[in-house]
């Protein structure tokens, strides 16, 4: 190894905990941006892993064309499919929605409708046994004509079914009793989709319970080894026409795209954030550094060194520190990209299976890192490659210059400065950026001319708790101000991102809770594992106490907005137009200024042929009231009337919302889900149960208005556990800084603390003197943090909102505000107990020995 | 930066020249408003293999002399000459080369890196100008010399005052220098071991060819020298050969000047 690289290596192991610290602050922040960029791939990985399991040995499948609900009539399509040479196989499956009997209470479903399918039954030809994506663990295959079933093993444990007995399935057309004739293994394919929720039954059996005969969901195709599966899937998409669709198993529907696009693009300013922190962090280290062993480089540059050298030096500790720092950053990263992607599993409703390590994302993060350690290390390297080998001979106190004390000022104006521009759109993000550079780095100069002041406005309280090591302090603060103008940047740059980034979360949580105030109306809302019966509205209106009943459909559909070549998937909310009557309807939408209103919403609906578009897909795709929507229907692309733009949170916001008039042409069926409103003078809860009563053969899950509104704000904090979890590392780091700055404080005092000691300092006379300094530096900081943070959340707000595309009005988060205000202190009085515990150890003659050599 | 001369690393030793030659040094201090004259004209001739010390009282100039004469600041007025090499107008880089190749530093607090190894520190300048190798081999050598060949693996905090100080004088050595500059390199030492550390570097002059100027306080380690010269107010008050006179005369001259 060069001499310079094993000299820094040394140098770096000489503070182990100092270096630990450097190197976790870059870590987190590489960590960070990892978890940040990874997490779209590892969703996606999953989700894609899921759709494969299901199909097993498939190579391609044929779905109807517009939606994948609707069935299609399998006999032509199969023998067009077979003709072709490059098909082994081809065999048709048929899915239902069944519900397995259970005892009364509701089984809790996953929110986000359109994803949680409840139960699957699948009818599948299970003499062709080479084409079943399961394997058994247990008993037979179901034999046609004998209505038998499989079931994944898990599920048949979980419900206390044994081999042998009889399960009846509520089914779309009534209970359908089939026979327990074997358990899937839970580990393989099909089984560990859908939460083992699973079940297989021969094609035929499902077919005649259904009515259905001849028509199926999917055609499953296998293909010859040697053929090129693009090639053949082409030709077949020619064969088969437009109203079918030919695609790879894991291509189908990408419908937690939306939510992890806001998730992520959400987390991206946090991430980079984060990674600036780590970035002041690491500079404040080396800073120090240079600090301490300016006699040392004095000496290097005497003996042996040039200029370029001590910059080399300088640098290769950089380097050492950004290599460890990228190395526990990337596990790290993916440590949070394993958990964001969990908690997305949970959220979205998808299985978690494998974790991804994508090469760009992991590239891209380890070179920031790299970057963002060697720029921190510039300005030390520079300031240590400027030593004269006669500086370590004198000893000159590091006093500020006046132009950088100007500049500072500068600085901090143009950081507040920035924080009142009206941004917007992405130009946000710079100026979130812009803000938060200026101020940090102007609060690093200028900060010392605002420590004499604030430690002299602080003296009379210091002297009152702590006598005279308090009186003392202040002029150790003073005369450390360099150093602590940079901790108390530190601070200001954690707290006001910490305050900033919780106004624009409130500022979403109060949005999001003005939405469900606005649009969750009704009382009751009643879904169903198993399609509801057509006569299901009418029936429910005669029960007692039901006023208004109103279906709503969920499709995800096929968008093609301009410019997005191969479209994206969204989620069609067909509702009834007369729920949405100004005059009579119980239901409202929250329209954005100057884009539609409750009318002319209303004249759309009951007309049909119309949509209104979320605020969060105006945002994305630049369409509004007046454009037109390219929505895929069973008879293919299909222009929409925008007629208004709504507020919308649902499936990350790219959301329309469509007549239930239009119901055929999105596959039909009946509706998922229906919202009743209660007649005057009766209780919800007696409602539920008389509905209950009145359909004991259907599998109803009925929410009361009050838990359908929790549940989704409990969604909604759950999806920002993510973001506090990385606000809390934000504090971490900068906890970080400040006892980083202590210590290297301290080193270059030890003279003075052990003459003190010398003098009749007890060791917790030396404790108090470094926890007063500490606390002058973090309530001077938190101050401060908090001023930046209140006008720095303005900005983040605009930042999220371009990222997100959804409408935030920043709302002050004032318990935080309060909290933050209080605890920064005392975090840092707790970050300066190590320093503080470490000055207090130094005996007098040691210290003395130590400032000599130093 | 750099001048004509770009890599006086690897020029050869000119036998004929003083190995040390200063001509009219002048070197002032702004103090505020008022100016220090530390030096004011100082002229010194020194031979190869020669052992000159240094005296004058407190604030006389003898470190100010060092500083120039190690090429660590540069003159107001006059010029050095190392090993006949004009330094004047030289760049950072090329005094820096010069340093390490030509001259040999020792100071009073010893000055070791505390986190390499003696043997590390003392490697240090050979390393830095690519001699590596034969570094190693003098190493070998000057260990023997000044007795610290056991001590070599020790970090500087693990050895006493007098070990450290031959441990700096290995480093001075290393690059085989022309002339050792010394600032009251026994002023850390107590009596026994400073006189053993001046031992070394009198039986290395007489021995080994070494060259020697050593700032001191103590007239008894300046009788290990060949020559004495005295700094009084920034200039030279005079000049004795320790050949001709005895410490009491020194230790006089010393005081009263
Ligand atoms: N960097 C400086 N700035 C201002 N004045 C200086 C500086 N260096 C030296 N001086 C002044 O120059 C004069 C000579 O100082 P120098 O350090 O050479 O004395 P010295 O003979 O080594 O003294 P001592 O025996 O106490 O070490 C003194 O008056 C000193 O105050
Ligand atoms: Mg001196």
């Amino acid at each position: 190894m060069p001499i310079l690289a094993r000299l820094a290596l040394r140098n770096l192991l000489r503070h182990p905990w100092r270096t630990m610290a450097t190197v976790l602050g870059v870590g987190l922040g590489v960590a960070a941006v990892l978890a940040t960029l990874s997490v779209g791939d590892n969703v996606e990985a999953n989700v894609r892993d899921t759709l494969q399991a299901v199909s097993g040995p498939a190579d391609l499948i044929v779905t109807p064309g517009a939606t994948g609900r609707a069935v299609m009539a399998a006999a032509e399509l199969e023998s067009t499919v077979r003709a072709d040479p490059a098909v082994v196989w081809a065999v048709p499956v048929l899915n239902t929605r069944a519900e397995p009997e259970r005892d009364a209470e509701a089984v809790p479903g996953s929110l986000l409708p359109g994803i949680d399918s409840g139960f699957q039954l699948g009818g599948r030809l299970t003499e062709l046994d080479t084409t079943l994506p399961f394997a058994l663990s247990e008993g037979r295959l179901p034999r046609a004509g004998q209505r038998e079933v499989v079931i994944a093993e898990g599920f048949i444990a979980g419900r206390g079914l044994n081999i042998g007995s009889t399960v009846v399935f509520a089914s779309q057309a009534g209970p359908l009793p089939l026979t327990l004739v074997g358990a899937m293994d839970d580990r393989v394919a099909l089984a560990t989709t859908n939460g083992g929720r699973v079940g297989v039954t021969h094609l035929q059996d499902l077919q005649e319970a259904l009515s259905l005969v001849g028509r199926v969901s999917h055609l499953e195709l296998q293909l010859r080894p040697d053929a090129d599966v693009e090639v053949v899937r082409a030709r077949l998409q020619d064969a088969v026409g437009d109203a079918f669709t030919v695609t790879y198993p894991a291509g189908v529907g990408d419908a937690a795209s939306g939510i992890v696009q806001t998730l992520q693009a959400g987390l991206l300013i946090l991430a980079a954030t984060l990674m600036a922190l780590g970035g002041f962090m690491a500079y404040n280290t080396f800073m120090a550094g240079v600090v301490e062993r300016s006699r040392e480089f004095a000496l290097l540059r005497t003996v042996c060194l040039r200029r370029g050298d001590v910059l080399r030096l300088a640098l290769a500790e950089a380097l050492w520190v950004s290599l460890a720092g990228v190395t526990v950053g990337v596990l790290l990263g993916l440590g949070l990209s394993y958990g964001i992607t969990r908690l997305n599993a949970v959220v979205v409703g998808f299985e978690f299976r494998t974790l991804v390590v994508p090469a760009v994302p992991t590239l891209l993060a380890a070179a920031v890192g790299v970057l963002v350690a060697l720029l921190a290390a510039a300005l030390p390297a520079r300031a240590a490659s400027r030593t004269t080998p006669l500086s370590a001979l004198r000893s000159v106190d590091d006093r500020t210059p006046s132009w950088q004390v100007a500049l500072g000022w500068f600085l901090v104006a143009l950081g507040a400065l920035a924080t009142r521009l009206p941004w917007s759109g992405m130009w946000a993000l710079v100026g979130t950026a812009l803000a938060m550079a200026a101020f940090f780095a102007g609060v690093a100069l200028a900060g010392a001319s605002l420590i004499g002041p604030a430690a002299r406005l602080a003296q009379p309280l210091l002297v009152r708790l702590l006598g005279t090591p308090g009186r003392l302090s202040v002029g150790f603060t003073v005369r450390n101000a360099p150093r602590n103008g940079v901790a108390i940047g530190t601070v200001i740059v954690g707290v006001g991102l910490i305050i900033g980034v919780s106004a624009m979360v409130t500022g979403l949580n109060r949005s999001i809770a003005a939405w469900v105030d606005t649009t969750v109306v009704g009382d009751l809302f009643v879904t169903s594992p198993v399609p509801f019966a057509a006569d299901f509205a009418t029936r429910a209106s005669a029960v007692d106490g039901v006023d208004a009943v109103s279906g709503v459909g969920l499709r995800i559909v096929r968008f093609e907005p301009e410019g997005v070549p191969r479209g994206r998937s969204v989620v069609l909310v067909l509702v009834e137009p007369e729920r949405f009557d100004p005059e009579a309807g119980f239901g409202a939408l929250q329209y954005v200024s100057g884009q539609g209103d409750a009318a002319r919403g209303f004249e759309a609906l009951s007309r049909g042929g119309a949509v209104l578009a979320a605020n969060t897909i105006t945002d994305r795709f630049g369409v509004g009231a007046g454009d037109s929507a390219r929505l895929r229907t069973d008879e293919g692309f299909r222009d929409f009337q925008i007629e208004g733009v709504v507020v919308d949170f649902t499936s990350g916001g790219e959301t329309f919302i469509g007549s239930m008039l239009d119901l055929e042409r999105f596959g039909g069926g009946s509706p998922d889900l229906f919202v009743l409103t209660v007649q005057p003078g009766h209780r919800p809860s007696e409602v539920r149960e008389a509905l209950l009563a009145a359909f004991p053969d259907a599998v109803l899950d009925i929410t009361l208005n009050a838990e359908y509104r929790a549940a989704i704000l409990e969604l909604v904090r759950r999806t920002f556990t993510t973001t506090n979890m990385l606000l809390m590392l934000a504090a971490l780091i900068a906890a970080l800084g400040v006892a980083n700055t202590l210590g290297m404080n301290l080193s270059r005092r030890a003279f003075e603390i052990a003459m003190l000691r010398t003098l009749g300092f007890r060791r917790r006379d030396v404790r108090a003197l470094v926890l007063a300094e500490g606390l002058t530096v973090l309530s001077l900081g938190a101050a401060l943090g908090v001023a930046f943070g209140l006008l720095l959340a303005d900005v983040i707000v605009s930042g999220a909102e371009a990222l997100t595309g959804y409408v935030i009005a920043p709302a002050i988060p004032w318990r935080l505000l309060v909290a933050a205000a209080l605890l920064t202190p005392a975090i840092g009085l707790i970050a300066s107990l190590l320093p503080a515990h470490r000055a207090s150890r130094l005996a007098p003659r040691i210290a003395l020995g130590a400032a000599e050599r130093a | 930066m750099t001048h004509a001369v770009t890599s006086p690393d690897r020029r050869p030793p000119r036998r004929d020249a003083h190995a040390l030659l200063a001509v009219g040094l002048h070197k002032r201090y702004a103090l505020g408003s008022a100016t220090v004259e530390a030096l004011r004209g100082v002229d010194l001739a020194v031979g190869r293999g020669e052992f000159v010390a240094v005296m004058g009282a407190s604030g006389s100039g003898k470190s100010t002399l060092l500083h120039l004469l190690g090429l660590l600041e540069t003159p107001d007025e006059g010029r050095v000459e190392i090993d006949g090499l004009d330094t004047s107008g030289l760049g950072d880089d090329a005094l820096t080369e010069l340093r390490r190749s030509r001259l040999g530093f020792v100071f009073q607090t010893f000055e070791l890196i505390p986190n390499l190894s003696a043997r590390e520190n003392v490697l240090l300048p050979a390393d830095m100008s690519g001699a590596g190798a034969a570094g190693r081999e003098r190493l070998a050598r000057l260990a023997a010399v000044l007795g610290i060949e056991d001590r070599l693996d020790h970090r500087p905090d693990q050895l006493s005052g007098g070990q450290r100080q031959r441990v700096a004088l290995a480093r001075a050595l290393i690059n085989d220098p022309v002339v050792v500059l010394a600032d009251e390199p026994t002023g850390n030492l107590d009596s026994r071991t400073g006189h053993e550390v001046l031992r070394l570097l009198s039986h290395g002059v007489r021995e080994l060819g070494w060259t020697v100027v050593m700032v001191t306080h103590d007239a008894r380690a300046a009788m290990q020298a060949e020559r004495i010269v005295f700094l009084r107010d920034g200039e030279v008050a005079g000049t004795l050969h320790t050949s001709d006179t005895d410490v009491q005369a020194v230790f006089e001259r010393a005081l009263g000047g």
